[in-house]
């Protein structure tokens, strides 16, 4: 699946799967079910909490 | 580029247009010589100058409604114009405080600040909120927003 067809199954920019990717921003919590959703595969294994520094 | 670029950008380029020809109607007579009769209709440009400028504004709001609608842009243009917003506030805020100051300390002597300045202050301020708030947005859209 290219960013193009996630950004568009997701309802999403594709400037906004390129920055998700490199962990530059975190998304809305329906953002992230419908991307999990869009890649077949659960919350958890798309999505990692990111640890408090 | 992302519509979202675009419009910060279109919005960045006719603000500084606005700024430097509010500067230039001010600083051409002169501050002290601005509120003088002889120079009325150009106080009359300098204020028509920030006229485009609210038209740009307004039309790229028509174009960030459509583009909402269109898909082209998403939550996360809306964070990040968010964070702008409040980055905006804050140095706009002070960069006011400081120009402010800086009249008072150089004309304390006088007992007065020449209106021109104030006229300056009040148009210009308008015109560095907008082009602050396009330029934060261009550079966190294209530095990223981490937290939502």
């Amino acid at each position: 699946m290219t960013q193009t067809d996630l950004a568009r199954c997701a309802g999403c920019t594709r400037q906004t799967v390129i920055m998700l990717e490199q962990e530059r921003y975190v998304p809305s919590l329906s953002l992230a079910f419908d991307i999990a959703r869009c890649l077949e595969k659960t919350l958890e294994e798309v999505f990692t909490p990111v640890q408090e520094k | 580029m992302s519509y979202a670029r675009k419009n910060a950008i279109i919005t960045a380029a006719i603000w500084a247009v606005v700024l430097i020809g509010l500067l230039l109607s001010v600083l051409l007579p002169g501050p002290e010589r601005f509120v003088e009769a002889e120079y009325a209709s150009w106080r009359l440009i300098s204020a028509v100058l920030v006229l485009p400028g609210f038209l740009v504004n307004a039309w790229l709001g028509w174009r960030t409604k459509r583009g909402k609608e269109r898909g082209e842009m998403d939550e996360r243009d809306d964070v990040v114009a968010r964070h702008a917003s409040q980055i905006t506030l804050l140095a706009v805020g002070m960069i006011v405080f400081l120009a402010a100051l800086l009249l008072y300390d150089v004309y304390r002597d006088a007992g007065g600040v020449p209106a021109g300045w104030l006229w300056l202050l009040a148009y210009g301020t308008v015109a560095v909120l907008s082009l602050v708030h396009a330029v934060t947005g261009l550079l966190l859209d294209l530095r990223g927003v981490p937290d939502a």
